[in-house]
């Protein structure tokens, strides 16, 4: 009797102070919560979004865009940004053909943004993992998540239009996953490469008469 | 109040916990029971998910916090959690009344339910843990959830109903649409049969119904061997004979059932 309650009391002690440790030392709650439970995972649901080719002036979560947005539309071009978690397969299949299509090469875990000549066009790459991300970066993920699922990879595309009301704006599509199951690389790679061609194009009808606000 | 109405009041209780999310309350928890974090109204991560997640992408802070989440539990606990909080357990709750009566109908169900072997299959689900939960992600790929029966059920299911025309299949989808019918078929055959043989969250959480604080005990001298704490346990344990078994959810029916009243609870 006295054995079995003193190895309770151990099991008890030991396992919770080491999570409790976890919850003091490491990041483990935020890292859940981000990379997992406010994430769409596509695994577990067995699907695959429908992709829209089609752009959009209105923010997924009724929001302004991000300030490194208007930034970059401001001065250098349209915009691409890749969202990503750490583990996730279609992210990881999809990387490489954005690795060619930009002529870049880089790790997953990488944040960063570089401008790229894109066709003799300046075009801001911008490659987010939301597991390293907070504040402006983290949430900008939902101003563009136009199907409002928080899944990855999700694609954005971000440039400038006339609105109906004759102001020029910023001007957005976003793609998701793998963009169609029946796709190969080279569809793939062709269907993002003709949305930042005509967003490109979009930018220079445009530019004379984007003010950021 | 008697048992089984605290008993439902507590697994009702803990699926609208669940889906807390649903008023947009999400956390960095692990479930400590199964239930999937791509439901749209599921409020933390499932705990085989988040394995998978470590061992994939070797983060043993993943691999390690939902053991220890369910392991913290488990000490206090043990799998009671099975039985008064997971809301599988209650769908399985539900669906109870029909493997129960075919038992009765059907002679040969409760033949294979005693027979030797039907022991073995309850090893599966230590399977489920270590080999597609642990193992396959970290030499191959994700193998669990794009196959989980629950996530079709929470998660796949909810999402097709509520956005119409956004969603195809993926290449999984098919297989594990298959998997959730066979799931929906054992578990009106078997009673827990998700349970007993296959849940991962089960396999995890059974070691610590040898240490836990609360159990259940058969006082053996004074047990009249009568076996009708046997008929009525949903897990097919031979209750006069157990001691701490792994495989007691303690949902207390054994408790309730004992005409000479030498099944008891104990705290310690």
């Amino acid at each position: 009797m006295k054995k079995m309650l003193t190895l309770q009391i151990t099991a008890l002690i030991v396992i919770s102070g080491a999570l409790g440790g976890m919850y003091i030392f490491t990041d483990v709650y935020e890292e859940v919560y981000s990379g997992i439970v406010s994430i769409l995972c596509t695994s577990c649901i067995k699907l695959q979004q429908i992709i829209s080719l089609d752009f959009t002036f209105q923010t997924a979560n009724g929001r302004p865009h991000p300030d490194f947005v208007i930034d970059n539309l401001t001065n250098d071009g349209p915009v691409f940004i890749a969202y990503r978690t750490t583990v996730c397969d279609y992210c990881d299949d999809m990387e490489p053909l954005l690795e060619e299509i930009f002529d870049l090469e880089f790790e997953k875990e990488d944040v960063f943004y570089e401008i790229v000549d894109f066709n003799g066009a300046n075009v801001t790459f911008v490659h987010i993992n939301t597991d390293f991300v907070k504040e402006e970066l983290f949430e900008s993920r939902k101003t563009y998540d136009v199907d409002g699922d928080n899944a990855v990879p999700m694609f954005t595309t971000i440039t400038i239009e006339l609105d109906v009301d004759g102001i020029v704006k910023p001007y957005y599509n976003t793609v998701y996953g793998i963009l169609d199951l029946k796709y190969n690389d080279q569809q793939r790679i062709e269907v993002l490469t003709n949305i930042i061609l005509e967003s490109i194009e979009l930018y220079s009808e445009n530019r004379p008469g984007f003010i950021s606000d | 109040m008697e048992l089984r109405i605290k008993r439902l009041l507590s697994q009702v209780f803990f699926f609208f916990i669940a889906n807390l999310g649903a008023l947009k309350l999400k956390t960095g928890f692990c479930y400590p029971f199964f239930y999937c974090h791509s439901c749209p109204a599921a409020t933390s991560s499932c705990p085989i998910g988040a394995m998978e997640e470590g061992a994939r992408n070797s983060d043993w802070k993943f691999l390690l916090y939902p053991f220890l989440i369910l392991g913290a539990i488990g000490v206090v606990t043990g799998r009671a959690v099975c039985g008064w909080a997971c809301p599988i357990g209650l769908l399985q709750r539900a669906t109870g009344i029909v493997p129960r009566k075919l038992k009765k109908k059907y002679n040969i169900l409760k033949k294979i339910g005693q027979h030797k072997i039907e022991r073995y299959f309850r090893y599966i689900k230590y399977f489920d843990l270590i080999g597609l939960a642990i193992v396959i992600p970290i030499f191959i790929s994700f193998m669990f959830t794009d196959i989980c029966p629950v996530g079709f059920l929470v998660g796949t299911i909810p999402i097709l109903g509520l956005n119409p025309g956004e969603y195809v299949p993926n290449e999984f989808f098919y297989v594990a649409l298959v998997i959730f019918i066979l799931f929906f078929v054992l578990i009106f055959l078997v009673e827990r049969g998700w349970c007993r043989y296959f849940c991962p969250v089960g396999a995890l959480l059974a070691p610590f119904n040898k240490i836990s604080f609360l159990h259940v005990s058969v006082n053996k001298k004074e047990c009249t061997h009568c076996d009708i704490c046997s008929e009525v346990c949903p897990m097919g344990i031979d209750v006069p004979n157990m001691n701490r078994d792994p495989e007691c959810i303690l949902c207390g029916k054994c408790v309730n059932a004992c005409p000479e009243n030498v099944i008891k609870f104990r705290r310690i």
